[in-house]
């Protein structure tokens, strides 16, 4: 039987690099895949990459399973610090026009595989998740960059991930609407 | 800080400015509904991700990983000792003093994790951690941990682009001793970049990338050279 995230993270926490390099591989394509939609320098998101797992092996022993699984613990780390990494090196943003491609000059194939879950979104909160998520604007950047309200920019965003969620099937609260 | 649902969206999409961050994260401590909120959030944002095209990585992404990973052991292992063999044969006394105050320090130090350190007032604590962020947030400058000989971290730092550090330990010095920040050039003695009494502070000195920054427990005032061996490693 195949072990759990994390119970690889249990390993690592006792500094088995035989476990780091097994969530490498479960993760680090689909790191690589998000990191090409928020930076155009490839040799940054490797190294970006890198960090966030030397990130995971050194705050191992203090992972709580009760706070967030595994996986979504370590793509929020590879998440943050591709953001910083993109504000430090004052990574080139995106036109707004080019929300929607991935930075490196994909094939159709990719781009249409690439939106299975935004693609139960309305164009426009498609594009706000995106914005935001990869490229790192905030509401009121977002307002600006779109030219809407904040509060229609607000309550957009509040709705397209209210919708990823019942998308994944998960739980939604009536205070998260 | 009253956390809305606007701010956390703002949280999980990691739109937040540092600050931000820093008082939403102190205000989800003592609110479970909103964390499950914001795990909710970031469980589909990762969902999301994982639905991207896989990307493959260059082909020695693992060993290069590897390879930084044993850096990092052997850097902390390997600073111990420079700084333990960096002084000259004939201050024998004084080095029988500094691994006798190393172990005295390291029994300090385990009494001080166990007893001693007090426990700093949130407000101060909310205020070193937005200190942290602020200085990682500007640009150029790189955050890393600090280790210490075991491996185990001993707190964070920040290299700005200028050269300065910016620590921030895990814990405040103990038994009125201060914290002494060094530098070491490869092969040579450790270099002073400043004494301080809080666990928090900027080096009054830059540091050159790429060389080892180590911080020791010192006599208030400081020393030439460690006393003690180093509670935290890093290589810049």
């Amino acid at each position: 039987m195949e072990e759990t995230d994390e119970q690889l993270i249990a390993r690592m926490a006792q500094k088995d690099e035989s476990a780091l390099l097994e969530l490498h591989r479960r993760y680090s394509r689909y790191l690589m895949a998000m990191a090409r939609r928020m930076m155009t320098d490839l040799d940054l998101a490797e190294q970006c990459i890198q960090d966030a797992f030397l990130n995971a092996w050194n705050a191992s022993s203090r992972f709580d399973s009760s706070l967030a699984s595994a996986k979504t613990w370590l793509v929020t780390i590879a998440h943050r610090r591709m953001l910083n990494a993109r504000r430090d090196s004052a990574e080139a943003t995106l036109p707004l026009e080019e929300w929607d491609s991935p930075s490196e000059s994909p094939d159709l194939l990719e781009q249409q595989v690439v939106r299975r879950a935004v693609d139960t979104l309305g164009e426009e909160g498609k594009q706000l998740i995106e914005l935001a998520f990869y490229q790192g604007y905030s509401h009121s950047e977002l307002a600006v960059l779109t030219g809407k309200p904040l509060g229609s920019i607000k309550t957009q965003l509040r709705s397209a991930l209210t919708q990823l969620r019942k998308h994944f099937g998960q739980t939604v609260q009536g205070g998260a609407e | 800080m009253t956390l809305d649902a606007d701010h956390l969206t703002a949280y999980a999409l990691g739109t937040l400015s540092p600050e931000q961050q820093a008082e939403v994260e102190k205000a989800l401590e003592r609110d479970p509904e909103a964390q499950r909120e914001v795990r909710a959030m970031q469980d589909a944002l990762t969902d999301m991700v994982l639905e991207l095209e896989p990307v493959a990585l260059r082909p020695d992404a693992e060993q290069s990983l590897l390879a930084r990973v044993r850096e990092q052991t052997s850097s902390v292992q390997a600073h111990t000792s420079v700084l333990e063999v960096s002084r000259p044969q004939v201050q024998s006394q004084q080095q029988h003093r500094w691994v006798l105050g190393a172990a005295l320090a390291g029994i300090a130090a385990v009494i001080a994790l166990a007893v001693v350190i007090p426990n700093l007032p949130a407000v101060q604590e909310q205020r070193i951690q937005s200190e942290f962020r602020e200085y990682s947030s500007r640009p150029g400058a790189v955050a890393q941990p600090l280790l210490d000989a075991r491996g185990e971290s001993a707190g964070r730092l920040v290299r700005l682009a200028t050269g300065e550090v910016f620590v921030l330990l895990d814990k405040a010095p103990v038994n009125a001793r201060v914290y002494q920040a060094w530098r070491i050039e490869k092969g040579q003695n450790p270099v002073s970049l400043g004494v301080y009494s809080n666990r928090n502070f900027l080096t009054s000195r830059a540091v050159p990338n790429g060389e080892t920054f180590a911080i020791s427990l010192e006599p208030p005032g400081g020393s030439d050279q460690p006393s003690s061996a180093p509670i935290a490693v890093a290589q810049l």
